[in-house]
C-alpha cells in the first residue's frame, strides 16, 4: 500500500474526529433537532415550503 | 429419470446462483435492513437528530436520521459551518470509502432493483464514465456555496426549499420519500385538502421533480447506478476521501487470465478495475459493493489497508 494513501486516510480521520468534537461543542445537532423532534402536524407545516403555494408557484428565496 | 436429472439441474442452478452471488445477497439483506432502519418511523423507531452519510431527504416523515448532505446545506443556510456533518462524512469515507452507497443507501437499493430488469445494459467508455462524474461535483459545490451565501444574508431570508436545501429541487430521494408521499397521502394529513388541490398547489415543482425521478429511473435501467455514478452529490462528497479509504478491494494479478474482464463487467459503477493498483482500488467511483468479488472470488477480495 502506498504511504500517501495511509497518510491521507489517517489525516481525514483525525480531521473528521476534530470536526465531530467542534460540531458537538457548537450544538450543531440542535439545529437539526428542532426539526426532528417535531410532531407529524409540525412536519406538515415544515414541509409547506417544499410544496409551494398556488399563489406563489415555485417557492423562491426572496 | 430425466425428470430427476432436471430437478437436480434446477437445484444445482439455484445453489450455484446462491454461491456465485453470496456477497450480493448479503448486501441485499443489508440494504433492506437499513431501508427500514433509516425509515424506522414506519416500524415505530424514534427520530435521532444525526446526519447520516447517505442520500436521505430532510423532511421525510419516516426518516429516523437526516441525510448528511441535506444537513450540511441546512446548517450552512443557517449561517453556521457544518462541522459535525462534514466530520461524519470524513470519518465514514476514510474508514469504509463509499461503502454506505453500496450497502446502506435506499436510493442505491432502488437503482439495484431497477437494474435487475433484463434489459441490455449500456457500457460507457472509460473517459465518458470518468468525465460525467463531474455533474455530481457541480451539484455538490453549487448547493453548498449557494447555501453558504444564504447563511451570510440572514436575517433577511425567508426559509424555503430553495434557501435551506436547494438540492431538494432535484433530489430523487426527496421526490419518493417526501414529495410523492405528501401528494399521495394528502388525504390522511391534517386539513381538508384534496389530491387535486395538492397538485394545484405544488404546481410545476411537482412535475419537475417527478420528471427528474422518472428520467433517472429510466437511465438506471440502461446504466446501472446511473444516479450514484454521475449525479449524487452525497457520493461526490464521499468520493473526495474514499480513494484512500481503509477498506478497499484488492486484485491478485497472478490469478487473472489474459483478456478476462469479469470483474470490470460485474462492476455496477464502471470502475476500470484492471487499470487500478492491484494492492487496492483507489477510485472515487468504487462503492465496495463486492460484485467483482462475486464475479471472480479467486482474484478479488476485500482488503484492510493498515
Amino acid at each position: 500500500m502506498k504511504l500517501e494513501n495511509r497518510v491521507k486516510y489517517i489525516s481525514f480521520l483525525i480531521i473528521g474526529v476534530l470536526f465531530l468534537i467542534i460540531g458537538n461543542t457548537l450544538d450543531e445537532l440542535d439545529i437539526i433537532k428542532n426539526v426532528l423532534n417535531a410532531s407529524f402536524d409540525e412536519w406538515y407545516v415544515f414541509m409547506l415550503p417544499w410544496l409551494g403555494s398556488a399563489e406563489e408557484g415555485i417557492p423562491t428565496p426572496w | 429419470m430425466s425428470t430427476r436429472n432436471k430437478e437436480l439441474t434446477l437445484k444445482d442452478k439455484f445453489s450455484n446462483t446462491i454461491l456465485n452471488k453470496r456477497i450480493r445477497l448479503i448486501r441485499l439483506v443489508s440494504q433492506l435492513t437499513f431501508f427500514f432502519l433509516l425509515n424506522g418511523v414506519i416500524i415505530g423507531l424514534s427520530k435521532i437528530p444525526f446526519p447520516a452519510p447517505v442520500s436521505l431527504p430532510a423532511g421525510s416523515p419516516f426518516a429516523t436520521v437526516w441525510g448528511g448532505f441535506d444537513a450540511m446545506q441546512y446548517i450552512l443556510s443557517k449561517g453556521q459551518f457544518p462541522f459535525l456533518a462534514l466530520g461524519v462524512f470524513f470519518i465514514t469515507a476514510s474508514l469504509t470509502g463509499r461503502f454506505a452507497c453500496g450497502w446502506i443507501c435506499s436510493i442505491g437499493l432502488w437503482q439495484d432493483i431497477l437494474s435487475f430488469f433484463p434489459l441490455k445494459k449500456a457500457k460507457l467508455d472509460k473517459p465518458t464514465n470518468l468525465g460525467l462524474q463531474d455533474i455530481g461535483k457541480i451539484f455538490m459545490w453549487s448547493s453548498l456555496l449557494f447555501t453558504a451565501w444564504i447563511g451570510t444574508q440572514r436575517p433577511d431570508v425567508v426559509d424555503g426549499l430553495w434557501t435551506t436545501i436547494p438540492y431538494g429541487v432535484i433530489d430523487p430521494a426527496g421526490t419518493i420519500m417526501v414529495t410523492w408521499f405528501y401528494v399521495f397521502f394528502w388525504d390522511y394529513l391534517p386539513g381538508e385538502i384534496s389530491l387535486l388541490d395538492t397538485l394545484d398547489q405544488l404546481g410545476p415543482l411537482f412535475f419537475w421533480k417527478s420528471l427528474v425521478l422518472i428520467l433517472i429511473s429510466f437511465a438506471s435501467f440502461k446504466v446501472p447506478r446511473f444516479y450514484c455514478r454521475f449525479v449524487c452529490p452525497t457520493g461526490a462528497l464521499l468520493g473526495y476521501v474514499s480513494p484512500n479509504s481503509l477498506l478497499t478491494i484488492k486484485r491478485n494479478p497472478l490469478k487473472c487470465s489474459d483478456g478476462c474482464q469479469k470483474c470490470e463487467d460485474a462492476c455496477p459503477m464502471g470502475v476500470p478495475i484492471l487499470d487500478e493498483d492491484p494492492e487496492g482500488i483507489s477510485n472515487s467511483l468504487c462503492i465496495n459493493c463486492g460484485n467483482c468479488i462475486d464475479a471472480c472470488s479467486e482474484a478479488m477480495s476485500f482488503k484492510i489497508r493498515v
